[in-house]
């Protein structure tokens, strides 16, 4: 219905495309260079702050440590590698999940080496108990069976209620899992998918309420939410950093996106015109122009708007298709 | 008989649990253990504190065993740490004892030289930590001892004491040097 809902996703593509190509966009905002660096240090620990997560902590040392995998995502490394790289230098103790390996044998084994033992331990000790039950009644009478089981076990009915016992233990631990735990976590391919970027939107929110002169935090927050296709939200983050924006020809056409989006449509060509002021031979904002022009039924200036960023755009790229596209839909309107 | 023998085994899991439990205590649970221990020093050029048109790489020093100390001015153990480092440029003139500023303001660093006192032959200015990164620092101070070959044999985390000084640097210096 809004031609600015229908093509946001694609406007925030294509647009930040067209707007930087001629320079290469700061990677520190790229949403996905971000994604991966919180992928990465959500499961390594932070060396000073020792039970915070890289991710979370806001020491000295974990910054840099940001910083530096942000440096070797950028150089296109793969996460094993800066794994690897941070491995190297601070141990297997940066890492939530231990190797499996000579030193660690015990952590890894331990615990079900313990419970095959017990379970051994139960066996013999109940065979036993019940030969010599069979064979000597008062020898089979040490303190023990009178706390462990009661005497019903002379009859064979003991033997079943202590399967039952063994059956129902088990049984009952995984109906309350089920019920308190997080089933979903025990899917691997779901646990490996990274961290919800609806909860890392949210986080990276609460971070800047904290910090609010982060002007690149909320502009990061605010295209997440164009992303997200959450339009109001994205304008809400927007106006707590319009002195930014005033300066800088680009942001305000993010800002005219958002604005647009959420149906603020006077306000969207009031800042599209400031824009036009500041930067008349910008693409990205004509062709913003002409997709409020387009918006509002005035197809032949939506068309003069998009002709004119496309002569600014490289011919025969993705965006001059795009645009090609968008003049074609207007063209079919007219008619 | 028998079964009083049978009684001893969960006394005797109990007792290795306490012993285990019992010897956690006594450990840092802070304590890291370096990777870096046994491996070549990761090399580095970095310009001197004092003189910053000269540099420093660990390969200036090869043939010898040295001592590489990260400290900071803002690093409050450091200064407890410092009349120790004194100490031991004073008893050990044959080692030289290096210095890596780390994450430090020029004007602060050497301020705080003046200050408390300069025991390094010269300190190496890492300031915006980079070098700290390669070396596995994550509490200033630490301290390095590395041998003739440039390979890593101690790391120490925290303030270097009197007692760590004696026994542990100086029998690992002993054996390293003839």
């Amino acid at each position: 219905m809004n031609w600015f809902v229908k093509t946001c996703a694609v406007i925030i593509v294509a647009c930040s495309s067209l707007a930087y190509a001629g320079e290469a966009q700061p990677l520190a905002q790229d949403p996905l260079v971000e994604t991966r660096l919180n992928a990465i240090s959500e499961n390594l620990r932070c060396l000073v702050c020792q039970n915070e997560t890289l991710a979370a902590s806001r020491s000295d040392l974990a910054e840099d440590l940001r910083r530096e995998v942000r440096h070797l995502i950028e150089a296109g490394k793969s996460d094993k590698e800066i794994i690897e790289f941070l491995v190297s230098r601070y141990g297997d103790y940066v890492l939530y999940n231990p190797p499996f390996k000579a030193t660690t044998v015990l952590l890894w084994v331990g615990p079900f080496a313990l419970l095959a033992g017990g379970i051994i331990g139960l066996i013999v000790f109940l065979r036993r108990r019940s030969r010599q039950g069979l064979v000597d009644e008062e020898d089979a009478e040490p303190v023990l069976e009178t706390v462990v089981v009661p005497a019903v076990d002379k009859r064979p009915t003991g033997r079943w209620l202590v399967l039952l016992m063994l059956a129902i233990i088990p049984l009952g631990g995984a109906l309350v899992y089920l019920k308190v735990g997080n089933p979903a976590a025990l899917d691997p391919a779901r646990a490996k998918a990274g961290p919800d970027p609806e909860v890392m939107v949210a986080r990276l929110a609460a971070k800047l309420e904290a910090n609010p002169n982060d002007a690149q935090g909320w502009q990061l927050l605010a295209r997440a939410y164009l992303v997200m296709n959450r339009p109001a939200d994205a304008v809400k983050a927007y106006n707590r950093i319009l002195p930014e924006i005033k300066k800088n020809p680009d942001l305000m056409g993010d800002y005219v996106e958002a604005l647009a989006g959420s149906g603020d449509m006077a306000g969207a060509r009031t800042w599209i015109n400031k824009a036009l002021q500041l930067d008349a031979k910008n693409p990205k904002i004509i062709f913003l122009a002409g997709g409020l022009a387009f918006e509002q039924g005035n197809f032949p200036e939506a068309i003069r708007y998009w002709e004119k960023a496309l002569k600014l755009v490289e011919p025969n790229s993705k965006e001059a298709q795009f645009i090609q596209e968008n003049i074609a839909e207007a063209k079919s309107r007219i008619k | 008989m028998k079964r009083f023998w049978w009684f001893l085994i969960p006394l005797l899991a109990f007792a290795v649990l306490v012993f285990f439990l019992a010897r956690g205590l006594t450990k840092d649970p802070g304590y890291v253990p370096s990777p870096l221990v046994g491996k070549p020093a990761p090399t580095f050029d970095l310009p001197q504190l004092q003189n910053p048109k000269l540099t420093f790489a660990p390969e200036d020093l090869k043939g010898r065993v040295w001592l590489l100390n990260v400290w900071a001015s803002w690093c409050v153990s450091c200064r407890a740490e410092h009349p120790v480092l004194i100490d031991f440029a004073r008893s050990h003139p044959d080692i030289p004892l290096i210095g890596l500023d780390y994450k430090d303001q020029l004007p602060d660093a050497l301020n705080w030289l003046k200050q408390h006192g300069n025991p390094y032959v010269l300190s190496a200015f890492d300031a915006d930590g980079r070098v700290g990164i390669d070396y596995g620092v994550y509490g200033v101070p630490e301290t390095y001892v590395i041998d003739q070959a440039g390979v890593i044999r101690y790391k120490h985390v925290g303030p270097l004491t009197p007692e760590v000084v004696q026994t542990l640097i100086d029998p690992l210096l002993k054996g390293l040097t003839p």
